[in-house]
């Protein structure tokens, strides 16, 4: 056996070397067999006899596993009907790393797969013209076009080679419903959620309750900016200050939230551990009670944190999800429209982009999505009395393609109860009700060490301030550093770019 | 050495050729070294080769287009490099310098324990943060060193009524955290290396040694020392080669906004402006750049430990 | 031995003990925190504190979690074959040359010792090593991980110091009785080197056991990396779904309601005992009867 192996490898390195010495394969020509998607879903795809193999490559998703294998049966089949006869297959992901490896491969044409799920590192393929434009495909599409909320729009408009069907990922800040019950700050806070009354919520919440803290952050602001950045005026990354476009970062309503931010530390009301904190203790101190209030991702990372605190507490303990701030303007983090940090890819290099692009459609429709948003009928689900009536098998089922619950809402059957838990779907909501778009613009390749250091900047005067290591005039020095750091270089950029 | 010169010298002309006898009398000798030779000809030299690639922007199809420097460029032209670059070799230097009293007396240390059962138990403990990896030591450290009340370290300085501190995001502290980190974790490892040594000196030389009535000290410092002296040297000027590296995943762990300015080394800002951008020409410069800079002080480290104590690495 | 009198401990005894015993406590509580709570009650796990090193409850569900990964079994086997394969490769190739090297009146030694320097200091990068691997047609395979690092030049000069130090008259000798250079290398060096050539085989072995980048780029299929490349997503990355499999993710989440920080710890746990029971072995040659049995014969 090891002779064989040996053998085998000495002669592969013989090829190698020879390969090596012809120098870098040239790419196949894609010339033809330019895409047809102006022709639109109608096009025939494949026939019974032979369906047009359609190959996907997601994280974490394994062609071995048994949900998988039923998916892929399911769509062929529900296709089928429709006349569209592909064969979808899952291709097996890198092991390690996914947004470091399988760029990677991609780069180096290491991958067979037609459709192409990245959650980072796609930006350089795009660059490189490794990715399908998708422009023409959705336009031309029915379902898709339907899913997509003004952010997805505005995202593929600036770059239409990721597409991701999905909720803004944004910050929301969750309480548990028995802590605020009966809290007169808590009421006087959804009447008018004005900074102050924030502040005294922040107070009476840590108190009546006991916690250590009343809010736990790590690593960065972000998720108390998500409360707080537009009742400061932080609206975007990119805002006017006397009659001139400026980074956020370096101006006065900056300061002013800084200087806010210190105040909430110096009273005891933030966790002093958070500049070092990872996010497993501080969900640990969520859920023993030493901090009252997080923030996660709307949707699926609330729903997490419900269930898990409503099983360790009760229902009592099911999770609140609070307002952003309100001032100058209300709003969550804004939704950057630059580009999707995650979704789906077309390989240019596909032969059948085609049929890849019916079965992102098809998935996008009223059939798909109850495929994947809830299961293949028999096992995730039974239909009784007209009414989709999950099994137990559902809980470990999750959407494999697009996880929004933008207008999913089927009839015939129709839910007999609701995919996400109140408060995750109260979140989604929120941020659909806030929702505000950011003025951003992606930083030019040749600014990228400068805007590197201009963020370090920031982080290490923010952190000081707040922590109250250094004072908070120390704020001016700040946006003198940072001007010359960068600032300046970007100064015309900006005013061209907004202007 | 000597030998050879005097002789190729007599022979004059005929230099070349007593080399390539001498060569082909020691034939097995070579074709014994053959294949870590070609081993390092295929996946050393080869990859080394496509280094150029840090003068080339990186095409997926096609050939890749020539770049001059902008790479480096790019790696200068950060307003905050001479700052990233004082802090690479700070924290090299206290690292791969200050330290490395520490693995060679722990070794000596190691060696003097009459108890071979504890020694034992010294040995299996104090080898056994190596293997984990950074991850879970800054996870460890970070609750040690929490600023709040109730972390164990001001727990232990309150017992002597010391305000609390917080080590982690000071910046003056910072980097003397992420140097006693690291000892805490590669002194049983690290040390090895000079136990080893030490224990194969001949008994020989210590009977002789008890016989002229030397004391612990005596033997310690006329007969150990000298005999780690060249490990150490061998150890010392190797480690110097990776200077430029300072250990990126420690950094990484431990490094927070407030004290990110004090910490940022080479590795940790090439990956935030490279790696996760896909920058693979950016890295392939950084690479060569610390290349250069190893072979550089590894070769003076080399020729003046030569001169002082006639020991090198070759 | 050169040990002086057998006579009680002295004070500087009691003193050094006392030191390496605090030493020493620094880092076994952390390691046996990490061991009490991987074995903890995940419901109240959650609560130990930094230095307790009693389980809080006793619970295996973590370790079975962990092996109802259906990619945990057969990655341990893969790290074992890596391990083994690779570390045997590393030291062939380093004795050999190492030999070689330390030969006396080598032509070439400062130019080849020169080179391997080089090639020390000059580490290509990812993407220059993935082109060769690639154009070796070695992508997917494991013999990518092994050959790509068959031989580290600082565990060679290493080798070389420890060949140094066996007499030279021994070889001398050897090479007049008519001895090759294969039989003074594995009969005469190699027995007096014990504790160099375990030493090294350990550092090997555990650059083996521990290797995850490579594999995971090159290697890539999940049913063929080692088990680091699947635990090192987990404890680095906090990636719970491919840990558990996302099959079983909620599943688990809900009944058992996991201590990801506990499900960490026993990751950590199955990756450092193949180690721990390594190392007592190889204590076993650093013994001076060992060392010093060679010389006398």
């Amino acid at each position: 056996m090891k002779k064989l192996l040996a053998l085998v490898l000495c002669l592969s390195m013989v090829f190698g070397l020879v390969a090596c010495g012809s120098g870098n394969e040239q790419p196949q020509s894609t010339q033809g067999q330019s895409s047809n998607a102006q022709a639109g879903a109608a096009t025939q795809i494949g026939t019974p006899e032979e369906p047009v193999t359609v190959k996907v490559v997601n994280k974490d998703l394994f062609p071995t596993e048994e949900d998988v294998i039923n998916l892929c049966a399911a769509i062929n089949e529900k296709m089928a009907e429709q006349g569209m006869y592909v064969d979808v297959q899952f291709v097996e992901p890198p092991a390690s790393d996914y947004a470091t490896a399988m760029p990677l491969a991609v780069m180096n044409g290491e991958t067979e797969a037609d459709i192409i799920y990245f959650q980072g590192g796609d930006k350089p393929l795009a660059d490189q013209g490794l990715l399908e434009d998708l422009t023409p495909y959705i336009e031309n599409s029915t379902y898709v076009k339907q899913l997509m909320d003004e952010s997805n729009v505005k995202k593929m408009e600036s770059y239409p080679y990721l597409l991701w069907l999905a909720p803004p990922r944004i910050n929301t800040p969750v309480v548990r419903t028995d802590w605020v019950e009966g809290l007169a700050s808590y009421e006087t806070l959804l009447a008018d959620p004005t900074v102050e009354n924030y502040k005294a919520f922040f107070k009476e919440l840590k108190e009546a309750n006991g916690a250590k803290y009343a809010m736990t952050i790590y690593g960065n602001f972000d998720k108390l900016d998500s409360i707080f950045n537009h009742a400061f005026g932080v609206t975007g990354t990119v805002i006017e200050e006397n009659g001139e476009w400026i980074f956020s970062k370096a101006s006065q309503a900056e300061k002013e939230k800084l200087a806010f931010y210190a105040e909430l530390y110096a009273e005891g009301l933030l966790d002093p551990d958070f500049l070092t904190l990872t996010w497993d203790v501080v969900e640990q101190r969520f859920y023993d009670g030493e901090t009252a209030i997080i923030a996660g991702t709307a949707g699926g990372t609330i729903q997490v944190y419900d269930t898990k605190m409503t099983s360790l507490y009760g229902e009592d303990a099911a999770l609140t999800v609070l307002p952003p701030a309100k001032g100058v303007s209300q709003s969550y983090t804004s939704v950057d429209v630059t580009k999707e940090s995650r979704g789906f890819a077309i390989n240019v290099d596909s032969e059948v982009k085609d049929a890849a692009w019916a079965v992102l459609e098809f998935m996008a429709s009223p059939e798909g999505r109850i495929l994947d948003k809830v299961g293949i009928e028999g096992v995730q689900y039974n239909v009784v009395d007209n009414q989709i009536v999950f099994t137990d098998k559902f809980d470990s089922w999750w959407a494999r393609f697009w996880d929004t619950t933008n207008n999913f809402n089927p009839q015939n059957p129709s839910l007999a109860e609701p995919v996400l838990t109140p408060a995750a779907e109260d979140s989604l909501a929120k941020v659909n009700e806030y929702m505000v778009m950011d003025t951003n613009l992606l930083i030019p390749e040749e600014l990228t060490p400068q805007w590197d250091a201009m963020t370090n900047l920031y982080n290490e005067y923010a952190s000081d301030i707040v922590r109250g290591v250094k004072p908070i005039d120390s704020f001016d020095e700040f946006v003198q550093k940072w001007n010359e750091a960068g600032g300046n270089e970007f100064h015309d950029l900006l005013q061209e770019t907004f202007g | 050495m000597m030998k050879n010169n005097a002789h190729s010298l007599r022979l004059g002309s005929g230099r070349l050729g007593a080399a390539a006898e001498k060569i082909w009398r020691d034939k097995i000798l070579y074709l014994m070294l053959l294949p870590t030779l070609i081993y390092f000809f295929i996946f050393r030299v080869w990859p080394i080769l496509n280094m150029r690639l840090a003068f080339y922007d990186y095409k997926a199809r096609g050939p890749w287009e020539f770049a001059g420097l902008k790479y480096f460029e790019m790696l200068f032209k950060s307003p905050a490099f001479a700052q990233i670059l004082t802090n690479t070799v700070i924290i090299s230097f206290m690292k791969y310098v200050l330290l490395f009293p520490a693995f060679v007396i722990f070794a000596l240390v190691l060696n003097e324990l009459r108890v071979q059962k504890f020694r034992k138990y010294v040995q299996v403990v104090s080898y056994l943060p190596h293997f984990l990896s950074w991850v879970v030591i800054a996870g460890i450290w970070k609750s040690f060193l929490a600023p709040s009340d109730n972390s164990a370290i001001n727990i232990i300085i309150g017992l002597f009524g010391h305000d609390a501190v917080d080590l982690l995001t000071d910046k003056g502290a910072i980097r003397w955290v992420l140097m006693f980190c690291e000892a805490w974790r590669s002194l049983g490892w690290d040390s090895i290396i000079f136990y080893t040594a030490i224990i194969s000196i001949s008994s020989d030389i210590y009977e002789a040694a008890a016989l002229d009535g030397a004391s612990r000290k005596d033997i310690i410092f006329h007969i150990i020392l000298p005999e780690l002296l060249i490990p150490m040297t061998t150890v010392f000027i190797l480690n110097l080669g990776f200077f430029m590296s300072a250990g990126f995943d420690q950094v990484y762990n431990f490094t927070n906004s407030s004290v990110n300015s004090t910490i940022d080394i080479l590795d940790t800002y090439v990956n935030r402006i490279g790696i996760e951008n896909s920058q693979y020409s950016l890295g392939t410069a950084v690479s060569l750049i610390k290349g250069v800079v190893g072979v550089i002080l590894v070769y003076f480290t080399h020729i003046t430990s030569k001169k002082l104590t006639g020991e090198g690495v070759w | 031995m050169g040990r002086l009198s057998k006579k009680s401990l002295g004070i500087m005894q009691w003193i050094l003990m006392i030191f390496l015993f605090a030493l020493t406590l620094t880092m076994i509580v952390p390691l046996l925190h990490i061991l009490a709570r991987s074995l903890s009650d995940p419901a109240q796990s959650g609560s130990m504190n930094g230095l307790d090193i009693i389980p809080n409850g006793f619970s295996l569900i973590n370790y079975q979690v962990l092996f109802s990964n259906q990619y945990i079994v057969p990655s341990i086997f893969n790290s074992i074959f890596i391990t083994t394969v690779g570390t045997l490769i590393n030291m062939l190739l380093t004795m050999c040359a190492a030999y070689v090297l330390t030969r006396p009146n080598l032509v070439g030694k400062k130019i080849l010792m020169a080179f391997f320097i080089v090639m020390m200091l000059f580490d290509p990068g990812i993407v220059p090593e993935y082109i060769v691997i690639r154009q070796l047609g070695l992508m997917g395979t494991k013999w990518s991980v092994i050959l790509s690092q068959a031989c580290n030049v600082y565990y060679l000069v290493i080798m070389m110091r420890y060949f140094e130090s066996v007499p030279k008259t021994l070889c001398e000798a050897a090479t007049i009785d008519g001895a090759g250079h294969f039989n003074i290398l594995f009969r005469i060096m190699a027995p007096l080197s014990k504790a160099g050539i375990a030493t090294l085989t350990m550092f090997y072995g555990v650059v083996r056991w521990n290797e995850y980048y490579r594999a995971g780029i090159y290697i890539s299929s999940i049913t063929e990396v080692p088990l680091q490349v699947i635990l090192r997503k987990f404890v680095v990355n906090g990636d719970v779904t491919n840990l558990v499999g996302a099959q079983n993710l909620m599943e688990y989440n809900q009944l058992a309601q996991l201590d990801y920080t506990a499900l960490q710890y026993a990751t950590i746990v199955v990756a450092i005992i193949p180690i721990l029971l390594v190392y007592p072995l190889v204590l076993k040659y650093y013994n001076k009867d060992v060392m010093a049995g060679g010389v006398k014969e």
